[in-house]
């Protein structure tokens, strides 16, 4: 018994001495340490803004996250003596493979200090060249990314890179000031300029195309589809993203309501993408005011003998025959009953429909129903014979 | 008195270098040694480390063998030896980065090199050996082992990488086209292999000359 005190009190006092001795060591080592690992994290940061001796972390990054989600982190740059030298961000962007990683260095003058992809997933021997320094070199102190050279095969990739470069600028003149504070707010609206035009029916609008700005004009019927699309693509390459201006291209678009359906062109991705950006920005525009315009249609009143009473219909059409919209005036009919058949729910089905025939009656109220259905076939007989 | 006790160290360190070269004659530690021989600076340096912890724990065990149970005196060497490495990681963590990084794993692995605890074993723990001489003893199997990690990481690093201490010394034309198979772990191997089958043929050569001169 006496023995096996001995021995694990000198192994105890053993293990004290080496506990104390190690913690000793640690006290010394450990700052020294943390220093050598922010240096680590540093250093790819101090590659883009090198005068810096230290990069501080953005305070509340999640007061940004809503108006610029694709930035993941950023830091201020402060030299020695604390001044702000710039800022450099982390920034996710979508390529043509996946997601890229970005760090981005933003100078305080607005400069884009330098860009370097932290990892990737674009394709071997073309987008992935946007790791190597003949293409980042391109960002290393320019005012701006009008004058990087994409890389021939691999648009995409550049151009993702660069819209992420041209979004770390914005946000750094933006948010870079307010960065340490965290109880600055920023403003909600986006930073985008509203361009689009409404007048009529017609609304022009912009979008960012492979070298310039591409201006569409859209002309909507009542009901929101597009009845023609013409755009002016003469900043894009003759013969390659000018095809995206053609009447073969743009006639695909005709009796869409959005650009979604139409596919982008082979060889001219850039261009008809944004073509496409900017009829979807027309349609938005004119779904948001479509309210006034849709009065312009042709609008035919009809009515029809219900089950109680007459029943009243306002029918607008299309321009080719189809029904825009049903409004029914049924208050002769039975509440709750009958007056269903006036209902949005019942009348929506007629949209689209050039008469009445392919919707069925409501049970329960056949007569009023099929009141609304005489009716509208009455209203688009008589547009038809207009 | 004084004369012997000199010799006696000499023989002490010599035998750590040459007659018992811990990796070419007792062929231990010999994880450590094939993976961190790619290159001259790394097993150099691993050396060193270990030589570190072969003398601080040789001395620390040598001081305390008297107050080491007998029982519990392998727990007792392995805390010791651990301590020392711990240090050695961290300042190497503090002021070597780049070694530390290229090292990896294998600094923390000291601990179980078997030549640490085999000297603690067989030379620091025993009473008729004083501390200075266990400190040789320790600083002798060091130098062993830093002159054997140094000549594998030279031979490995010319040969696999055409490279001493990253200079290519072979020309660019060599150090582009080299044979990666020696940098390899195989490749670490057969030139262990190599090494041994030299020393002991040399070991052998010396021992019938002087059985001859007998």
């Amino acid at each position: 018994m006496r023995e096996y005190r001995t021995l694990s009190l000198r192994l105890m006092v053993i293990c004290l001495i080496a506990a104390l001795a190690l913690a000793g060591v640690n006290a010394l080592t450990a700052p020294i340490i943390e220093t050598q690992k922010k240096n680590t994290a540093n250093a790819g940061r101090r590659e883009l803004i090198p005068d810096a001796s230290d990069f501080v972390e953005a305070a509340a990054m999640d007061r940004f996250t809503a108006k610029y989600p694709e930035v993941t982190d950023a830091y201020t740059a402060v030299d020695a003596s604390g001044n702000v030298l710039g800022y450099t961000m982390d920034v996710e962007t979508k390529g043509f493979g996946g997601t890229i990683e970005l760090n981005i260095g933003v100078l305080t003058d607005g400069t884009i200090a330098g860009m370097r992809i932290v990892s990737h997933s674009e394709t071997e021997g073309l987008g992935a060249n946007a790791a190597k320094p003949a293409f980042y070199n391109q960002f290393t102190n320019i005012p701006d990314t009008s004058s990087v050279q994409v890389m021939t095969g691999a648009s995409v990739t550049s151009h993702a890179v660069i819209k992420a470069v041209d979004l770390a600028q914005t946000f750094a003149k933006e948010c870079g000031p307010i960065l340490q504070d965290a109880s600055a707010q920023v403003s909600e609206e986006p930073a985008g300029e509203d361009t689009g035009v409404v007048s009529g029916n017609t609304v022009t609008e912009t979008a960012e195309g492979f070298a310039g700005t591409v201006t569409v004009n859209v002309t909507f019927n009542d009901d929101g589809t597009i009845a023609s699309v013409t755009a002016d693509v003469s900043t894009e390459t003759a013969g390659v993203g000018q095809r995206a201006g053609e009447e073969d291209y743009l006639g695909q678009f005709v009796g869409q309501s959005n650009a979604d359906g139409v596919d982008t062109l082979s060889g001219a991705t850039y261009s008809s993408t944004a073509v496409k950006e900017a009829i979807n920005k027309a349609c938005e525009k004119f779904a948001a005011g479509g309210a006034s315009s849709s009065a312009e249609g042709t609008t035919i009143t009809e009515s029809a003998q219900g089950f109680a009473g007459e029943v009243t219909v306002n029918v607008t059409f299309n321009d080719d025959g189809t029904i825009a919209s049903v409004t029914a005036d049924v208050s002769t009919e039975t509440a709750g009953v009958g007056q269903r058949a006036g209902e949005d729910d019942y009348l929506g089905q007629f949209v689209g429909q050039s008469n009445a025939d392919g919707v069925d009656t409501l049970s329960g109220a056949t007569y009023s129903s099929t009141a609304v259905k005489e009716a509208i076939n009455k209203a688009c007989e008589q547009f038809a014979g207009n | 008195m004084k004369t012997t006790k000199k010799a006696s160290l000499g023989k002490v360190f010599l035998n750590g270098v040459i007659t018992e070269n811990p990796t070419f004659r007792l062929v231990l530690g010999t994880c450590a040694t094939l993976a961190t021989t790619i290159s001259l600076i790394n097993g150099f340096s691993m050396a060193i480390a270990t030589t570190f912890v072969l003398v601080g724990s040789n001395v620390a065990i040598s001081l305390l063998k008297n107050f080491i149970p007998e029982k519990v005196r392998i727990p007792a060497y392995v805390v010791v030896i651990a301590s020392f490495v711990t240090i050695v990681q961290m300042v190497m963590q503090a002021y070597f980065i780049d070694l530390y990084n290229s090292l990896g794993v294998f600094i923390p692995l000291i601990v179980v090199n078997c030549i640490i605890l085999a000297r603690a074993e067989t030379f620091a723990g025993k009473a008729e050996n004083s501390v200075l001489a266990s400190a040789v003893d320790g600083l002798g199997m060091g130098v062993g082992f830093i002159c054997a990690l140094s000549l594998m990481g030279t031979f490995r690093e010319l040969i696999g990488s055409g490279t001493i201490l990253g200079v290519p010394v072979l020309g660019d034309g060599f150090a582009a086209n080299a044979m990666k198979f020696f940098a390899n772990p195989a490749g670490g191997f057969i030139t262990f292999g190599l090494f041994l089958a030299t020393f002991n043929f040399v070991f052998a050569k010396i021992d019938a000359k002087r059985r001859n001169k007998a």
